[in-house]
């Protein structure tokens, strides 16, 4: 019962939120975002990264060792889903976006969301170097 | 603690190992199943508290003009304690994407509660006094500055150590909500409730200055006044004041009132707490806290059924008695099941969960927090990340 109990909450939840709320702190720094904005741009934005992270995690449920080549071929498939899935999720809060922020500081939230990955990986990569 | 309190506790303990084996059975996730984004913000979510307060002994002197000295004498002593579990699940979730861009969305939450009260004197026997509730309750976001809120509780309540009549009631709360902004809200409304010790009609008004995920103050009448801080990522203080209390019924067994042979009296209780919360919030799924100070103001009071029969207001009292101030200990844990959309930075949402938490499920006035509310964070914390942890969030060409 004790397993059925801790089998409810995913495991490592607690750096992934730290992650989460590093990373509005960050966005909301780069693109100096008002109050109004702030309001607006939020719950858009996470309603984008929650449908984003479905969307991977789903295809990581694949495999990725392959013992013949249906297996193969379903692992690419899945992979050529997952860009059109990111695609069109892209291309919907592109335009929700586009309503809650100005275009100057959409253009600079793909900046934003390009050096907070980079923030991220130099994280990782000073961990591999320890 | 007193023998039958301990029973109830270890019942109430195991029935909430039963209620999340069941929960869990129907949560069981397959792998075969093509994975979603949460449809809610509300998780389906668990709490329970337990609250006590120290044995006092009656003032047996006589004061002039009360005619209850006998009923004072019969009852000898007075203890308290109390054992609260509930629950709220969402049932639908709607967003609605407003023309200006700002989202709004609607929460439509059930809702249950029960309660164990266990008024215990040294002259009459022990009861056990149940109210149980099912209620519904919507919320709405409008996404801008309003948001609207509608709880309707009806509850029985009965004496489960002896025969009683079981009586139907209903308690309630209509608001709005008027955020400014992320520092400032006003919230104004009418409440119906029982949590002053007797059946009320009152006027709901309150203001909150600061951030929720920050430093507050909160003055919710008739609810609570708090004082809130973060005490690092996981943990939350909050220095209250707030009322307690109830109306039960309770056998007439012990012949307490003896004037029209009634079998059921009611008992009301009524409690002024003012003490330290410390809220532990693991992660977004468990939170316990724990808290004690002092009652300053305490009462109780013994109502006849039948001399109220058609009184639709305050109830008339046969017998109040003002208690002698003395410590409280209050523990409690909260368990959300689940996942539930993003909230990050969303301050209506933040409110909307600060609404549902001040406006408990069951009019007890016992609160679960707002573990669902990330405290502030600094940028600073950032490390011992790993692959997994950002695997969402990088794509395999960044690593290039």
């Amino acid at each position: 019962m004790l397993f059925a109990f801790l089998k409810m909450f995913p495991q490592g939840g607690n750096k992934r939120e730290k992650i989460e709320a590093i990373r509005v702190a960050f966005i909301t720094q780069k693109l100096n975002l008002t109050v109004d904005e702030s309001q607006k741009f939020w719950p858009v934005y996470n309603e984008y990264q929650d449908k984003l992270r479905a969307a991977r995690q789903e295809f990581r449920k694949q495999s990725a060792v392959f013992t013949n080549d249906k297996e193969a071929q379903d692992y690419l498939d899945a992979e050529l889903l997952l860009k059109q899935r990111e695609f069109n999720l892209y291309k919907e809060y592109y335009e929700k976006i586009k309503k809650t922020l100005p275009v100057k500081k959409v253009a600079e939230l793909r900046q934003a969301e390009e050096d907070f990955k980079k923030e991220l990986l130099k994280q990782l990569q000073g961990k591999s170097n320890d | 603690m007193i023998e039958g309190q301990k029973q109830y506790v270890l019942k109430h303990t195991l029935l909430f190992i039963f209620l999340i084996a069941v929960v869990n059975a129907f949560s069981q996730t397959d792998s075969t199943k093509k994975i979603k984004a949460p449809k809610h913000y509300f998780t389906p979510t668990l709490f329970s508290d337990y609250y006590t307060t120290p044995q006092k002994n009656l003032d047996q002197r006589f004061r002039k003009g009360t005619e209850d000295l006998a009923i004072r004498k019969r009852l000898e002593n007075y203890q308290y304690s109390q054992l609260v579990g509930g629950f709220y699940f969402p049932i639908i979730t709607k967003d609605y994407d407003h023309a200006d861009g700002s989202t709004g969305n609607f929460h439509l939450l059930g809702t249950g509660s029960y309660m164990m009260a266990m008024p215990r004197f040294g002259g009459t026997s022990n009861h056990n006094l149940l109210k149980a509730s099912i209620g519904i309750r919507g919320i709405y976001n409008s996404g801008r500055k309003g948001i609207w809120f509608a709880d309707i509780s009806p509850f029985m309540s009965t004496d489960l150590s002896a025969h009683s009549n079981t009586a139907y009631r209903w308690g309630g709360t209509f608001l709005y909500d008027y955020m400014a902004n992320p520092y400032l809200s006003f919230r104004f409304g009418v409440t119906r409730t029982f949590v002053l010790g007797n059946r009320n009609f009152l006027p709901y008004f309150g203001i909150r200055i600061g951030r929720l995920d920050k430093i507050y103050l909160s003055m919710q009448f008739p609810r609570n006044v708090t004082f809130s801080f973060p005490m690092g990522r996981f943990l939350r203080g909050s220095i209250y004041f707030k009322p307690m209390g109830g109306l039960f019924n309770m056998a007439n067994n012990d012949s307490i009132y003896t004037k029209n042979k009634d079998n059921t009296i009611l008992y009301g209780r009524y409690e002024l707490i003012s003490g330290f919360r410390l809220d532990a919030n693991f992660n977004k799924h468990v939170s316990v806290f724990v808290s004690t100070g002092f009652t300053g103001v305490k009462y109780l009071s013994f109502f006849s059924e039948t001399e109220n029969k058609n009184n639709r207001l305050v109830l008339n009292d046969f017998y109040h008695e003002k208690i002698s101030r003395g410590l409280f200990v209050d523990v409690g844990f909260t368990i959300r099941i689940g996942r539930a959309k993003s909230i990050y930075n969303n301050y209506n949402l933040y409110e909307t969960f600060n609404l549902n938490s001040t406006i408990d499920v069951g009019d007890n006035n016992t609160n679960t927090g707002d573990g669902n509310i990330p405290n502030q964070t600094k940028n600073k914390e950032k490390s011992n990340l790993k692959i997994k942890d950002v695997q969402d969030l990088i794509e395999a060409q960044d690593l290039y």
